[in-house]
């Protein structure tokens, strides 16, 4: 099959923020620049977030404190030459994204305005209303709109070509109609976002099935610190919808069902404000011993009453919406039902400060660079702190964009040919001709809830072994699916196998790595490992898949800096 | 009944000239239930979502001027025109949850010697007689049923939409995607209701003069919807609706491609029918549409 | 919530089409079991999952912030992942209907082809125009009230729900639609905006501008996020006469002859609002057949005869203190 080329100068896969933010810079510098997407730009789940975006503004508050908070909340694992950086940059990033338009809510003097939240020594989270993340996309596409930016929507990019320590360009298809086209640039920035759909309850969006890291880890490249996911505290029960830490940071309080505010067992100073990975293994722990609360006894209360309307309306009005629409409970008059719900990817495509992938632990790829939840900097370590994801998107994907633009006319376009195409046509071929008996919802389901069960936010041994044979039967019965739909416009039935695939590529990433890690860290927590091993595991986790789909591990230095390692109490 | 019903009726401006059949139609009705309605001969024009566009804090002052009215009368003000409920309802809900803005008004009205309080209501004649009156009784008044009719319900956008607003001036809770007042109003007049799919969209008064193409298309697709489902007739709350599908039925038939015409009643027209009234207290010589069928009632 | 979660069977009838194989569309009965739990989306993939992987539809948030999965149900259109089935079910019994926002623009099941709305929404520059300062020390002050002005403008989630329950843009083509004179008030509203008077233009233009609004208040009904958008085409109307763009047409002389009218005598005058608004000669030729059909049924009134409000000299006297706008 003949399939047309076409040429950039840049590609980018992922229109979030970071995707939208790069894309702006390499444009302003007259770069010749796409950015492909399988949903429409204003759909990146960038736009759920929430509560808030860091920096030190106050007087009262410092960079440094940003840094350490930032470094402590990570259980120090973060890499901190990335950290300074991120915290340094900040104040500037944030006021730059209100220059190009965002809307955020306002001191009465017109600063904008800040509020608590988890983990941190000051009131340091910009935000609006509760609804950061999205003034911050939109304002990024619509600036990249105004620059001339070209989004290519609705695409879905299958493969990135890719050999001899060099990116070459992405093949892809058009979701509309199935037309397939190989994108030939002399750079290929990955912003693809997170992957903890992989959990059954999740707050995640459906779009969010890590394609980008196993398209990556396909190749044989690395995949880095892939067992640290967050179970953030607020998840709607029965959904795992996201009620932002916004809820906490303004005074929610945390009840179980004896209507004690059991916060004051494991947190007595920070209370329902100490770091996430805290307080969701609080909840669930009250929940594991009986004092659960609901319809399922599967959630704790969170009540906000004592905020009254006014202040609930003013700054949570999109939360009690959400409150409303899936537990049919107003904040205002009653608490609602909470529990962890898998949020947000602290690892990924391992980079550097400056967005180069990472071809192994002293070497990169030629050209590929990653910015955004599907990279791991790292900048969140074990554990990420609240209001510190958009900015990280926000501000690495501007800074890798420019890091692109600087470096670009120095890479040497390497040609593509339709040959290049060849993995991505013999997925689809494989999917569409696949008359087995397995179906993908069923699949997707049972991979979902063992993730859920046995590599959550409790682990322990055994589940994790268990979970890695369990994946590896559910990938042999992958081989055997069927799906229902053969036409070429609009087959989103091919494009969640697609995406299960790619859901069951990076499983293992995770779970093979939280096997290997005899230790708890942030938000990876071991039951029968219960304790921080520094000197074992203050180490990233640098997992590779071979052909035959097994994971090997090796581990890479943190970046060490001014904070020693001491113990994490909040 | 325990007291009379007694309201401030604000006839708004169409009523005065373009349905005379209307104001008419609404007094018969009013005679025939026992209300007794007090005209608001004060008032002045709603400004009909027009004077908004250009001026929106006169408009405000105008229609707090008329609602002053019926507050000094101690009355719920009662409209007959959705327009004017939609503007002067409007009014007061944007009042009464804006202190600010109620003194900025309010400063206005005090040099002529007016205060907007807030304490009157604010409820379409339709709503009135079903939430006050009740349609029991009024089923049980009828002289003359409308059994032998197939009667398309027209609602009329500013009745039902914003359903905020709508529903909290009056008691009956009206579904905007699926109304049934004016239907069951039919029925308790003995009449069929006919369901169809424009019952409850815009006619496309409010854009005639500037948009008429799309005023015309929206009035055609109304009426075919309503002679497709074989109504005999239709029925409107609003004077604005009667006006654009009794007189504009011709340019409308040529935006949809077919012929359209049919007899269109006002609610209150309806009621008299179903009540007794003679066609001379109803104002059916002011029709456009011929309305011959009425022979056939009395 | 602490009490049980309820279950009742409710049949969809759901809206079919392949724009690639099906010359027409159809229509194919599910019928399940619904909890008191679920939305919209729930059903959506409960339908593609366990009955027919092929049926189609856009879905991402899960939380109503994407804007991804509008559709209607029984012609009242939803944002799938925020309108709860028992909220639905109380409105219209257990009988539904499931169809894409606009059947004519329908390429495959739920999925439309949105390329009119995303082209409107294009055309009213709907970005901040400003010099970009792109390593700032300060960020611009905006003051609470300021940054209130734009009324949750900035909310809007571009679903296309308002787009798409909107009469004029089922039958003008080229009508911007109420999602689009959202975007344009919301960066007129904003104080760092510097491009007012070009959108105002823009927005002002015949045919296609806020003039061509019907005042149905669907967009209000239908919005998601309360966004109001029939709020803020009113206030663009305002704007074209505050920011000195309006054009002398019909449309604007419409607005503004309420207010000669209501100075004059109170009561709008009709006829003399028509003969204002669209010209002696224009009105004659346009509603002259009709006009004079009125006339012989009493349906208009003579220049001597038009009815005046009473204590009119009050009315007059509030035209005169409370008028903010001029023409």
């Amino acid at each position: 099959m003949s399939i047309p080329i076409h040429t950039y100068d840049a590609i980018i896969v992922g229109a979030g923020l970071a995707g939208c933010a790069a894309a702006r810079e390499l444009t302003e510098a007259g770069k010749r620049v796409a950015v492909l997407t399988k949903l429409h730009p204003l759909r990146s789940h960038s736009g759920a977030a929430q509560g808030g975006i860091n920096a030190a503004l106050s007087e009262e508050d410092s960079i440094e404190l940003h840094e350490f908070d930032t470094v402590k909340g990570s259980d120090y694992l973060a890499d901190q030459d990335a950290v300074e950086l991120m915290c340094q940059k900040s104040p500037e990033t944030i006021r730059w994204a209100e220059h190009m338009g965002a809307v955020f809510s306002r001191n009465d003097d017109g600063t904008i305005a800040q509020r608590p939240f988890g983990g941190q020594s000051s009131p340091r989270a910009c935000f609006a209303s509760d609804r950061t993340g999205l003034t911050l996309l939109q304002t990024m596409y619509e600036q990249a709109l105004r620059s001339g930016v070209e989004f290519i929507d609705e695409w879905y990019v299958a493969d990135i070509i890719y050999s001899d320590g060099k990116i070459s360009g992405v093949v892809a298809y058009n979701i509309r109609n199935s037309d397939q086209a190989i994108y030939n640039a002399k750079a290929v920035m990955f912003a693809t976002g997170g992957y903890a759909r992989c959990f059954k309850i999740s707050s995640n969006a459906h779009a969010n099935t890590g394609d980008g890291l196993s398209i990556v880890a396909r190749h044989g490249l690395p995949l880095e610190d892939m067992e640290f996911v967050q179970f953030h505290p607020s998840g709607l029960s029965g959904s795992g919808i996201l009620i932002s830490e916004a809820a906490r940071g303004e005074g929610g309080r945390l009840l179980n069902s004896d209507g004690e505010r059991f916060m004051e067992r494991y947190a007595p100073s920070k209370l329902e404000l100490a770091s996430r990975d805290v307080v969701s293994r609080a909840i669930i722990n009250e929940i594991r011993e009986g004092r659960g609360v609901g319809p399922r006894k599967d959630a704790v209360y969170i009540d906000l009453v004592h905020l009254g309307k006014d202040k609930i309306m003013e700054r949570l009005p999109e939360l009690r919406d959400l409150a409303i629409t899936f537990l049919g409970l107003d904040m205002i008059k009653e608490p609602i039902l909470i529990s962890a719900t898998a949020h947000y990817s602290m690892g990924g495509i391992p980079v550097d400060k400056d967005g180069h992938v990472r071809k192994n632990n002293s070497e990169f790829v030629e050209g590929f660079y990653a910015a955004g939840e599907c990279a791991c900097v790292s900048v969140h370590g074990a554990n990420r702190l609240g209001a510190n994801s958009v900015l990280e998107a926000l501000l690495f994907g501007r800074h890798v964009g420019q890091t692109i633009s600087n470096e670009i006319d120095q890479i040497d376009l390497r040609v593509a040919c339709e040959d290049d195409a060849v993995t991505m046509q013999s997925e689809l071929e494989a999917i569409l001709s696949s008359d087995g008996t397995e179906s993908v919802p069923k699949l997707r389901d049972l991979l979902q809830q063992s993730m859920t069960d046995n590599a959550g936010a409790f682990r322990t041994k055994e589940p994790l072994a268990k979970q890695i044979e369990i994946i590896k039967e559910l990938k042999d019965r992958f081989n055997n699916i069927a799906i229902d739909d053969h036409s070429k416009i609009f087959n989103t039935d091919l494009q969640e196998a697609i995406e299960l695939g790619h859901m069951l590529d990076y499983s293992l990433f995770i779970v093979e790595s939280a096997l290997a890690r005899d230790e708890s860290r942030g938000a990876h927590f071991r039951e029968d490992f219960d304790t921080r091993d520094d000197e074992k595991f203050m180490k990233h986790t640098m997992a590779y898949m071979d052909k035959g789909g097994d994971i090997t591990l090796e581990y890479m230095d943190v970046v060490a800096g001014k904070f020693e390692p001491q113990e994490r109490i909040y | 009944m325990q007291d009379k019903l007694t309201y401030a009726l604000f006839t708004g401006c169409t009523a005065k000239q373009s349905t005379p059949e209307q104001l008419k139609s609404t007094y018969a009705v009013a005679s025939k239930l026992g209300i007794e309605l007090i005209e608001l001969s004060e008032a002045s024009c709603c400004g009909a979502s027009h004077l908004q566009d250009y001026d929106d804090f006169l408009s405000l002052v105008l229609n707090a001027r008329n609602i002053c009215y019926a507050e000094s009368r101690g009355l719920t003000m009662v409209t007959i025109c959705n327009t004017c409920q939609l503007n002067t309802a409007m009014t007061k809900q944007r009042l009464d949850s804006d202190e600010k803005l109620k003194a900025r008004v309010n400063e206005k009205l005090a040099e002529v010697g007016l205060e907007y309080k807030g304490s009157s209501q604010i409820t379409h004649f339709l709503y009135a007689i079903i939430d006050d009156f009740g349609l029991d009784k009024i089923a049980s008044m009828v002289k003359t049923p409308l059994s032998q009719f197939n009667i398309a319900p027209f609602y009329g956008c500013h009745n039902i939409r914003p359903s905020e607003l709508q529903n909290s001036s009056h008691r009956t809770k009206e579904n905007p995607y699926k109304p049934t007042s004016l239907d069951e109003l039919i029925v308790a007049c003995g009449g069929v209701n006919v369901d169809y799919e424009q019952k409850n969209k815009c006619c496309g008064f409010h854009a005639e003069l500037q948009a008429p193409h799309t005023a015309a298309v929206l009035t055609g697709n109304a009426m075919a919807g309503a002679i497709d489902a074989n109504a005999d007739w239709m029925v409107t709350p609003c004077p604005l609706c009667h006006l654009k599908l009794d007189t504009q039925y011709g340019h409308a038939g040529e935006a949809v491609g077919r012929e359209v015409k049919m007899p269109v009643l006002h609610m209150q027209q309806m009621v008299g029918l179903a009540l007794g009234c003679t066609p001379q207290e109803l104002g059916f010589e002011h029709h456009l549409s011929e309305v011959d069928f009425i022979d056939a009632v009395n | 919530m602490d009490n049980s979660i309820t279950t009742q069977a409710v049949t969809f009838d759901v809206f079919r089409f392949n724009s690639e194989t099906d010359y027409l569309p159809y229509y194919k009965k599910y019928t399940l079991e619904v909890t008191s739990e679920e939305v919209v989306l729930d059903i959506l993939n409960r339908i593609k999952w366990e009955h027919d992987g092929s049926f189609s539809y856009r879905r991402s948030c899960r939380h109503g912030i994407c804007g991804a999965c509008a559709i209607k149900v029984n012609g009242k259109g939803v944002l799938a992942c925020k309108e709860r089935m028992s909220d639905l079910i109380e409105l219209f019994g257990t009988s539904m209907s499931i169809e894409p926002l606009s059947e004519k623009r329908a390429i495959k099941d739920m999925i439309v082809d949105k390329a009119d709305f995303w082209d409107s929404h294009e055309k009213v520059k709907p970005y901040l125009v400003a010099q970009i300062d792109e390593s700032p020390e300060s960020e611009n002050l905006v003051s609470v009230e300021e940054h209130e002005a734009l009324l949750e403008a900035d909310l809007c989630i571009q679903c296309g729900l308002c787009h798409y329950s909107c009469p004029s843009v089922e039958i003008n083509d080229d009508y911007f639609g109420p999602a689009a004179f959202v975007a344009a008030y919301r960066f007129n509203a904003d104080v760092r905006d510097s491009a007012t008077v070009d959108r105002l233009e823009q927005i002002n233009a015949p045919a296609q501008g806020v003039w061509d609004c019907v005042k149905c208040f669907e967009c209000q009904e239908v919005c998601p996020k309360d966004i109001n958008p029939i709020e803020k085409i009113t206030k663009l109307h305002n704007m074209v006469f505050s920011e000195f763009v309006a054009l002398d047409n019909v449309a604007t002389r419409h607005a503004v002859g309420f207010a000669s009218s209501i100075r004059k005598h109170g009561m709008l005058d009709e006829g003399e609002l028509v003969r204002y608004s669209e010209g002696t000669i224009p009105m004659i030729l346009k509603h002259g057949v009709v006009g004079l059909k009125m006339l012989k049924k009493g349906k208009v009134v003579p220049p001597w005869k038009m009815p005046k409000s009473d204590k009119l000299d009050e009315i007059q006297a509030l035209v005169r203190s409370s008028s903010t706008a001029e023409f």
